[in-house]
């Protein structure tokens, strides 16, 4: 009765590790299909472009909260992005240091009486300032909204262009970020999001704000956030793309069209994951308004982030990661396998639903299962063994698969060492790393069950980002 | 089978796992080669590119400054580095004009340059056949000129755009003649690009057929062209402007005439059009009085401050803050006696961005 009981839970296991690696592996397929066209199209970026100015202007919103140390940095560095149209609307969200102070002694801000239509739900707005030295720049001062999404509306409502870009204050853009992110705007009229690969800036050399050169980081769950990042936007986001079902597109950096940002009701200031919520929103106001509408993906990196180097900060940004995905999920369930959610409802909710979010529960229950059941004699221990080496082994397949992808696409880490760190991290991510993970995820699930709210979390940022 | 399967005495779902793992394995160092190979040739084609880059650089240098005779120092150009030569050479013309740009073009003509884009102008590969019809366009090849005219009948936008750009290249006054009736019909064809390629050819050039189109067209398509004539010369914007201010009734063909409508000229049915129903008339309406620059004309100004929509507000407050003679005590005064919340707000806006403090 007990072999016949293990033996079953074995074949679901087996039968959970099938699917979710087949489901991982086709994403890495159309991911490969995807990057392929997207190479020969770029092949267009050799024209003279002297001829073409087909650019959509855009408005950088950029939500601060406490961002003293790198705040000047970060807008000197965005004002100086290649792009022929955009504007800066930075929103101070009731900072307790002097972000604010520091702002208008460095661009030599007066305050300016803007006249705008509040159009998406946001805390007062104390003053707004505009720049002497940069035309093109203003900064918002208003009560905190305790939420980086209520810093964010304020923008939207305050910004003049059809483009909206929502970028981190501490988030490192490329000179050429926002000519790669406007592309499918250009390409498809019926974007209304987009957004790009987002790359690690731990280990990186940063000069004024700008990648000076790109490099790994010496800190070893940085080093396993770099893979992370490789499989979430490389196969995780890019494999869904070809089939309309982006169902993320990062807070690091995004870009919307404004009246839909608009229509949908901006960003849910309640939402743990604000960024999630938007595009699933986004995608069922569509859906139920039967509208034909785009959300892109580039596979270029754009912007670079900064990623927590301690436990402690992981362990945080992780349970609340997980927490916004069940809320996203549960916010939006009208999609669940609705008949007229197409790809979405069918294909990417329910991938998300059975393998992210339900993910920490079952890998962390065929853990303790392994374990306890070779412990407790009900499993040979060898034939854990295997199991537990089926994990690793899938587990490394999709990192390699990942790296593979990078090396295939735009690949950053040049360096033979930095190749063999790679793969180095694809095997020991699998030996406590990823296990810690599942349990922070799991923590994360159990909020979000339990309704608890979120408490806000400042990481500590690495030296490199926002320096000099 | 089942005894290989099952040889190590594993039970069937640890057999089965057993063998998943070493698929995965297997697979994991199938894909970490074919990782090492992609890197191994990616690292020999930059290499490749980095020599024929250094070397060609020097050649054209020495073709732009007319230090080289062209053709006789210039070697032969390699299969391999064909790509690469063109790319540069594109690049460089890109920024010359003149007798630089004369040098330049006898040079691809040494090099059999002109005979491959020419080829390539159809390649099935989209991002040379486009590379090629820039070329042509940089080359001012006439031959291709029937090649390329074809082409900006193409489905894709980004062809029969590159297309058309290098027509007008080759031959602005024909380019202009042939693809003027053509600019209506192609509303792919993203604007400002067009733009661009009109402003290349010349007002001079565009006047003439720019006007007979419009008159020609139906209001909708007229109304598109209309934006075009920011670029024709004056006396022509003006008398199209106004024959529509004075003719037509359509919302889109006035905002598009009071777009143009240089403000020299005194504008018919003005009260008409600063209270027309559509607020993109009223909103065009209020920038033209602005343009106009009469004092007389702030009255008519201030009624639009108190707009229901935003931008007839915006545009109307700062076409007052720039009104001659307007100043900073002028401005407070008209904002102390205005009832209206939003026309206040609308105005200071306007003040403070045009700096009349």
């Amino acid at each position: 009765m007990v072999d016949e009981l293990v033996h079953a839970i074995e074949w679901t296991f087996l039968a959970y590790f099938a699917a979710i690696n087949v489901a991982y592996l086709g994403q890495c397929l159309f991911a490969v299909g995807r990057v392929r066209r997207y190479l020969k199209s770029s092949a267009i970026d050799d024209l003279d472009r002297t001829h073409s100015t087909g650019h959509l202007p855009i408005s950088l919103v950029v939500p601060a909260y406490n961002e003293s140390k790198s705040i000047v940095t970060s807008i000197k560095a965005l004002l100086q992005l290649e792009y022929p149209d955009f504007e800066v609307v930075v929103v101070n969200d009731g900072s307790t240091d002097d972000t604010l102070e520091k702002l208008i002694a460095a661009f030599q801000l007066y305050p300016y009486p803007e006249a705008y239509r509040k159009q998406v739900p946001c805390r007062p707005v104390r003053a707004t300032y505009r720049s002497a030295r940069y035309r093109n720049l203003r900064v918002v001062s208003k009560e905190n909204g305790r939420s980086k999404a209520d810093a964010a509306n304020a923008g939207i409502n305050i910004c003049r262009n059809p483009l909206v870009a929502v970028v981190d204050a501490d988030g490192v853009l490329q000179r050429n970020s926002l000519t790669r992110a406007v592309r499918p705007f250009l390409e498809n009229p019926e974007t209304v999001a987009a957004g790009g690969a987002i790359r690690i800036a731990n280990g990186c050399t940063l000069r004024e704000g700008f990648l000076e050169q790109v490099g790994l980081p010496r800190n070893p769950l940085a080093l396993m956030q770099v893979l992370e990042y490789l499989r979430s936007f490389l196969f995780g986001r890019m494999g869904w793309e070809p089939l309309g079902a982006v169902l993320i597109v990062s807070g690091a950096f995004g870009i919307f069209r404004r009246t839909t940002l608009i229509e949908v009701g901006g960003f849910n200031p309640q939402a743990v994951g604000e960024d999630m919520e938007l595009i699933v929103r986004i995608h069922r106001v569509m859906k139920q308004q039967r509208r034909r509408y785009h959300i892109g993906f580039i596979p270029d990196p754009v912007c670079w982030t900064d990623a927590p180097e301690s436990l402690k900060d992981l362990a945080s940004q992780r349970a609340r990661w997980h927490h916004g995905l069940g809320q996203a999920l549960m916010l939006n369930r009208w999609l669940i396998l609705n008949p007229r959610g197409g790809t979405v409802s069918w294909l990417a909710i329910p991938f998300y639903v059975l393998f992210e979010l339900l993910g920490p529960v079952i890998e962390g229950f065929g853990l303790v299962f392994f374990i306890a059941g070779a412990a407790f004699g009900a499993i040979a221990a060898d034939e854990a063994v295997v199991f537990l080496l089926l994990a690793l082994s899938l587990g490394m397949l999709l990192s390699i698969c990942a790296i593979m992808l990078e090396e295939f696409s735009f690949p950053m880490y040049r360096k033979r060492r930095e190749l063999a760190l790679l793969y180095a991290a694809a095997l020991l991510e699998n030996f406590g790393y990823r296990q810690l993970t599942v349990w922070w995820r799991l923590k994360g699930f159990f909020r979000w069950i339990t309704g608890r709210r979120h408490k806000w979390d400042t990481i500590t940022r690495s030296a490199s980002v926002g320096a000099g | 089978m089942r005894d290989f399967l099952f040889a190590s005495g594993f039970s069937a779902p640890a057999s089965v796992a057993l063998w998943m793992t070493v698929a995965s394995i297997a697979a994991s160092l199938l894909l970490l080669l074919y990782t090492l190979e992609l890197r191994l040739r990616r690292g020999f084609r930059e290499r490749r590119r980095a020599g024929a880059v250094a070397h060609w650089r020097a050649i054209i240098a020495a073709a732009v400054t007319g230090v080289a005779s062209t053709r006789t120092a210039a070697p032969k150009l390699r299969r391999g580095e064909r790509r690469e030569v063109l790319r540069l050479w594109m690049y460089t013309r890109s920024m010359l004009e003149g007798a630089a740009a004369d040098r330049l073009i006898a040079l691809a003509r040494g090099l059999g340059l002109v005979e491959l884009v020419r080829r390539q102008a159809s390649h099935a590969h989209l991002g040379t056949r486009l590379m090629a019809m820039q070329a042509l366009g940089y080359m001012r090849d006439a031959d291709s000129v029937a090649t390329l005219a074809a082409a900006t009948d193409d489905g894709n936008t980004l062809v029969s755009m590159t297309a058309a750009e290098a027509l007008t290249a080759i031959d602005p006054a024909r380019a202009v003649a042939r693809l003027m009736p053509k600019i209506a019909s192609r509303r792919d064809w993203p604007r400002t690009q067009v733009f661009t390629m009109l402003q290349r050819a010349g007002s001079a050039l565009i006047s003439e057929p720019l006007y007979r189109c419009i008159r020609s067209a139906a209001d909708e398509d007229a109304a598109y062209l209309l934006q075009f004539a920011e670029i024709a010369e004056f006396d022509v914007r003006d008398a199209l402007a106004l024959e529509l201010l004075r003719s037509s009734g359509n919302p889109e063909l006035l905002a598009a005439a009071l777009k143009v409508a240089t403000g020299h000229a005194p504008i018919p049915r003005l009260d008409e059009l600063l209270a027309h129903p559509a607020w993109y008339v009223r909103m065009q309406a209020a920038k033209l009085v602005g343009r106009m620059g009469r004092a007389k004309d702030a009255g008519r100004l201030e009624k639009l401050l108190a707009d229901e929509e935003w931008w007839v507000r915006y545009r109307a407050a700062k076409a007052l803050a720039r009104l001659p003679g307007m100043g900073a005590a002028d401005l407070e005064q008209i904002r102390l006696r205005l009832d209206d919340r939003y026309a206040r707000d609308i105005l200071s806006l306007a003040i403070a961005e045009t700096g009349t403090r």
